[in-house]
């Protein structure tokens, strides 16, 4: 599904991403984990378009197509959805209008026919209940005065509607109180399916006893510089990243 | 009333002194200017009436001890330059090291000139008490913080009025070397008739920063007239707070300009205004770079039949991105024929910046006021904390802590007899 | 980034076509005599007249006003002419069958079908071409619930004591350089009467066109609210594209009895004039209204076109209990000047006063808020707040804030805010990551942005005006 190879990224000529490579197939759910300033959540951006960064080498594709090559909507409408780290605020712009624009947009891609309003309706009030968030925030300003908590669930409810094929999540557990974090896995656990792979960023382990990964890397200064399976997260969680570089440099 | 102008202008032509470049560019701007009028912007709310009569020059002059030993402020520990209606003192005791004092008329050759260069530099040309302050320059005090020098005692400045129906111009040029620290105070005071126009021009080098705290103790029938244009160096820092009471007639101007980027301006502006004062603060924050920061804060409290005009203008310029300019005014209204006009301005022209103003006028807020009362306060008792308070909010945020102690000292006694 | 947000910020000027009808057009030039023509084609009685010699003659004394944040080449007023009607219409309004077909066409491509049986339900219309009324509808409807709603040239025949009464009381001759204009040479504009106790049972609307070259329209209304009626009101306005600037003074008065409300809604859209600042219309307007015992005025703008807006619809609370409201969005493209805002003058008791301004520069537009508010000693216990808010879409636009506010009553609250803003690439970046292209992006944030005025339009003209932003808004994303 996602394929990325030797991928090098910069900011203002400062180098982030240093020769990363990947390989996500369809229905499976890889965590990256790594120190702050690793480069995690550029690589999501870089992945998703966002002007500022530029690709000196290597490539990235998501199910055979050339991902660069892409704008950054068309990106979207390929699949690729990125749940935020720090999602913004649009104040005025109300999540339910913001929701129906963007559904329509990708229907618009794919040549179908967009949800009638009312069917519309309902699949939002369906996605808030599941991210338990209630009604009257549909009718408020994405994300306007929502706490850290209620914008990570509402880039979930944007998630569960939009059906993407490939899920970045970059850190969408910090913040959460406890069951909120449930929730929020819940949610990736009914999306979930053989045809849907997920990516996920974080910086603990008890998401991911909720999520169970089936491959967990660690991404440090750029590069994937560890690969593992679910028994890595929790290696790390003891040891700390500390432990890589000792072993490194042993 | 535009026999000030020409009295400008026929001074100007009689001195004669090495300033004379300077008085001959103000001749030529003040004949170009008129005398505002009520359609003057500048002087919408601010009528010049009590300036409309004959003013003697002061003389020069001495102060017993008695009355020299009420100027002090000997809590202060400052070095104090004092002007007796318009006229310097001699300065007395040791200078620190890297400042230095000089009058316009004592430079040598070279100093001069580069004191040429510095006048007029900050000062904007449509001033135009600027312009007469110029018209008629014929000495000034220069005060010069070397690169580096750290001078961390208080140079306090006093202009004390003495000589009725007299006219009393005075100049200040501070300027600070890059990575330079100082600490100024002014202290006016003064109740007889006398008209004051004053100039001060500052200078901040890079990295350069200066401690301001302004007195404007001037009562009564003392005429105050005064710019303060302030032009601020690569990251330089001005942390300034101005406690002014009220007189016939106070007019400050108040300019900040960020001429490089990363600078920082805090500027705390407090008036307190009774009887039949006429208080006018204008002030004028440019952004002419980038990433440059201004945070104005500006409280009143108007009693009697006093007037307060304020405008405060941010002005950010094409090339000032990423500036991060707020100003917050407020005002209490006193009494029922108290009146104010403000009129916060912003000008922008950057989009990547982060511009607030807010301005509120108001009576002291009914729940606080309330909440005073449930706990056993009276009313004119709470009402008079709450006001107080509202200043003293700003004074506390005053890290010098003599300075603090003495304008905390101050607000309160002239909070105390605004209310009798 | 801004230059894609700007680009989405263009647009075609969609009513820029010109109708060809023939014309009779007073040559250019201002003087008694041509005021007096004026008022011999309306076959006017003599105190009109009168009133507007006098004002001419005040005018002539008067300066230009230059303190507004706008600049442009001065007005040549012998330059322009101060009539223009079609020639059709020179016997005065008649019915619809009997109006030119081609100005009916007019109004319908601008989307104002004049057919009453095509209409939106519930909205009448006052069609103004050049400086006449060519039909208003809805007519009789109206005038069983005892709702006067006609030309104001009409009403000064059928009802010469109302319009003598109140035309003037509120923005007089006098009142400043282009109300004085206006008042010398007024041509057409609607009059509207609401008799006590009535709630107006539909949405007035006039709807303003100027087609004619090098005329002026100078447009004047009046509506008159009695003792606890009510009436919803809305202006729209288009022009030809021209390289020529055209100016448009009009003077609005509102009169709000005790216990009445009126809501008076604009959407502007006169031409803007091109990317270089070509052509356009110079739009000075003075609008004002006054409001007695419990009153409300609301004044909601939308402001889009115009190479120049002046304009600062006020409120004089007079009565005790008033209420008056100003709700703005002002766009500001290419090389756009506004200079717009309110005034909320707080006379009597309790009065209270809201101001919601949007501002939106893009290009090299400058847009400036300019509002006063003033509480007279009498003022007790009133009450105003304001928001400003700017939006800057590029590095070469302008937005600017200058508020007055006046108290002189300390039991009064006057609470200013203003904030600036700008299109961030963090919202940009989130909208195109779920799907949406920068264009509908920009036009959702920016219609986000003016959300809170928005929803002050009236219910028949939100669809219509939502469409009209959209336009403004829609372009060509290269
Ligand atoms: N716009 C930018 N300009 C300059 N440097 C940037 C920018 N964005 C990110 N960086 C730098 O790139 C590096 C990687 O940042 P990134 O946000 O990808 O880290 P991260 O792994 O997600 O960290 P965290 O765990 O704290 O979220 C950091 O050193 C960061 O400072
Ligand atoms: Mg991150």
């Amino acid at each position: 599904m996602l394929k990325i190879d030797q991928l090098f990224a910069q900011i203002e000529d400062k180098g982030i991403l240093k020769g990363l490579s990947l390989d996500v197939k369809p229905g499976e759910v890889h965590a990256i984990m790594g120190p702050n300033g690793a480069g995690k959540s550029t690589l999501g951006n870089v992945l998703s378009g966002r002007d500022g960064y530029e690709v000196t080498s290597g490539s990235a594709s998501l199910d055979g197509k050339d991902l660069l090559a892409m704008e950054i909507e068309e990106r979207s409408h390929a699949g690729l959805f990125l749940a935020f780290q720090y999602p913004v605020e649009i104040p005025g712009v109300s999540n339910l209008e913001f929701l129906k624009t963007a559904i329509e947009a990708h229907c618009q891609a794919k040549g179908v026919e967009p949800p009638s309003s009312a069917e519309f309706l309902k699949q939002a009030r369906q996605a808030c209940k599941q991210v338990n968030l209630p009604q009257e925030f549909l009718k408020r300003g994405v994300n306007e005065g929502f706490s850290g908590g209620e914008k990570k669930r509402n880039e979930m409810l944007q998630m569960m509607l939009l059906q993407p094929k490939l899920c970045i999540l970059d850190e969408t557990d910090s913040g959460l109180d406890i069951d909120a974090l449930q929730t929020v896995a819940k949610g990736v656990n009914d999306m979930r399916s053989p045809e849907r792979s997920f990516v996920i960023i974080t910086h603990y382990q008890r998401l991911l006893d909720y999520i169970k990964p089936d491959f967990v890397h660690v991404l440090s200064d750029g590069q994937i510089v560890r690969s593992g399976d679910a028994s890595l997260a929790l290696e790390l969680e003891k040891l700390g990243y500390g432990w890589l570089n000792a072993e490194e440099s042993a | 009333m535009s026999e000030l102008l020409t009295k400008a202008i026929a001074k100007s032509e009689q001195v004669n002194n090495y300033l004379h470049p300077v008085r001959d560019q103000a001749r030529s701007r003040l004949a170009a200017s008129s005398w505002p009028n009520r359609k003057t912007e500048a002087w919408r709310y601010t009528p010049l009436r009590a300036l409309e009569q004959s003013w003697q020059p002061s003389v020069p002059s001495t102060l017993s001890d008695e009355a020299l030993a009420r100027l002090d402020l000997p809590q202060l520990g400052s070095l104090d330059l004092i002007w007796l209606d318009g006229h310097l003192q001699a300065v007395e005791g040791q200078l620190p090291e890297g400042l230095s004092l000089s009058r316009f008329s004592d430079l040598s050759s070279d100093h001069r000139q580069s004191l040429m260069q510095q006048l007029g530099q900050t000062k904007p040309e449509h001033h135009l008490f600027g312009n007469i302050n110029d018209a008629m320059l014929e000495d000034g005090l220069w005060i010069d913080v070397a690169p580096n020098a750290q001078i961390t005692q208080p140079i306090r400045l006093v202009f004390a009025a003495t000589q009725a129906m007299t006219e009393v111009q005075s100049r200040v040029l501070v300027t600070l070397g890059d990575n330079a620290v100082a600490h100024i105070v002014e202290h006016h005071l003064g109740e007889v008739r006398q008209w004051q126009n004053q100039v001060f021009e500052l200078s901040l080098g890079n990295h350069a920063r200066l401690d301001h705290q302004a007195l404007y103790a001037q009562q009564q029938e003392c005429l105050f007239i005064g710019g303060w244009h302030c032009a601020l160096g690569q990251s330089a820092e001005l942390n300034s707070l101005v406690l002014a009471q009220g007189s016939q007639l106070k007019r400050i101007n108040f300019d900040v300009l960020h001429r490089h980027q990363h600078a920082s301006a805090n500027l705390d502006q407090m008036y307190l205004l009774a009887g039949k004062d006429l208080f006018d603060l204008h002030s004028c924050i440019e952004h002419e770079q980038a990433n440059g920061q201004t945070n104005q804060r500006v409280r009143g409290l108007v009693a009697d039949q006093a007037r307060a005009v304020f405008n405060g203008r941010i002005h950010i310029h094409q090339d000032a991105q990423k500036t991060a300019a707020a100003l917050n005014t407020r005002t209490l209204l006193l009494s029922s024929q108290a009146e104010v006009d403000a009129k916060p301005e912003l000008e922008i022209y950057a989009d990547d910046v982060r511009c607030a103003h807010g301005a509120t006028v108001s009576q002291l807020d009914d729940q606080s006021l309330n909440y005073l009362r449930s706990r056993g306060v009276a009313k004119h008792q709470a009402q008079a904390m709450l006001s107080l308070g509202f200043m003293q909010e700003l004074v506390a945020d005053l890290k010098h802590e003599s300075a603090r102690n003495w304008l905390q000292s101050y607000l309160k006694q002239a909070f105390w007899a605004l209310q009798e | 980034m801004a230059e894609q947000i700007e680009q989405a910020l263009k647009r075609e000027y969609e009513a820029g076509f010109v109708t060809q009808v023939e014309s009779e057009t007073l040559p250019p030039g201002l003087n008694e005599e041509v005021i007096r023509a004026i008022s011999a084609r309306k076959n006017e009685p003599e105190w009109l007249l009168e009133w507007r010699l006098k004002a001419y003659r005040i005018w002539l004394e008067m300066e230009e006003p230059e303190w507004a944040q706008v600049s442009y080449p001065k007005i040549d007023f012998q330059s322009i002419s101060y009539y223009s009607a079609p020639k059709s219409m020179a016997d005065g309004p008649k019915s619809l069958d009997e109006v030119d077909p081609e100005l009916l066409e007019t109004y319908k491509k601008l989307g104002i079908p004049l057919h009453e049986q095509q209409m939106l339900a519930g909205v009448a219309v006052d069609a103004v071409f050049d400086s006449v009324s060519v039909v208003t509808t809805f007519r009789e409807k109206l005038l069983e619930a005892g709702v006067i709603f006609c030309p104001i040239s009409e009403a000064v025949h059928k009802y010469p004591e109302l319009v003598q009464k109140y035309l003037g009381s509120v923005v007089p001759q006098k009142d400043n350089y282009y109300a004085a204009l206006n008042s010398a040479v007024f041509t057409d504009g609607s009059f509207v009467y609401i008799p006590r106790g009535t709630r107006c049972p539909m949405e007035l609307s006039t709807y303003f066109r100027i087609n004619e070259l090098n005329t002026g329209q100078f447009e004047r209304t009046l509506i008159v609210a009695e003792e606890g009626s009510y009436v919803s009101y809305l202006e729209g306005c288009t022009a030809p594209m021209r390289d020529e600037n055209q100016l448009h003074a009009a003077v609005v008065e509102l009169v709000a009895m005790d216990d009445a409300s009126i809501k008076y809604s604009t959407v502007q859209n006169w031409y803007p004039g091109d990317e270089n600042g070509r052509g356009g219309i110079y739009n000075f307007v003075t609008k004002r209204g006054i409001c007695h015992q419990r009153a409300k005025i609301s004044w909601t703008q939308v402001e889009t076109g115009s190479a120049i807006t002046w304009k600062y619809p006020s409120v004089i609370l007079k009565g005790d209990d008033s209420v008056g409201e100003f709700y703005s969005v002002a766009l500001a493209r290419g090389a756009q000047q506004a200079d717009t805002g309110t005034k909320m003058i707080h006379l009597g008791k309790n009065t209270k006063s809201t101001i919601i301004a949007k501002g939106i520069s893009a290009g090299k537009a400058q847009n400036s808020y300019r509002g006063l508010v003033r509480m007279n000693p009498g003022a007790q216990g009133a009450r105003n707040f304001t928001q400003c808010d700017s939006l800057l879409i590029g590095d070469r636009c302008g937005a600017h804030t200058f508020p007055y506010i006046e108290s002189r009553n300390p039991s009064a609250i006057i609470e200013h805010e203003a904030t600036t803003s700008k299109v961030s690439e963090d919202q940009l970046f989130l909208c195109r990551q779920r799907g949406i292209d920068t264009e509908k992006a920009v036009s959702m944030i920016v219609n986000g942005f003016c959300r809170e005025v928005f929803k002050e339009l009236p219910m028949e003209f939100a669809v219509e005006a939502g469409k009209l932003l959209e336009v403004s808004l829609e372009g060509s994303v290269g």
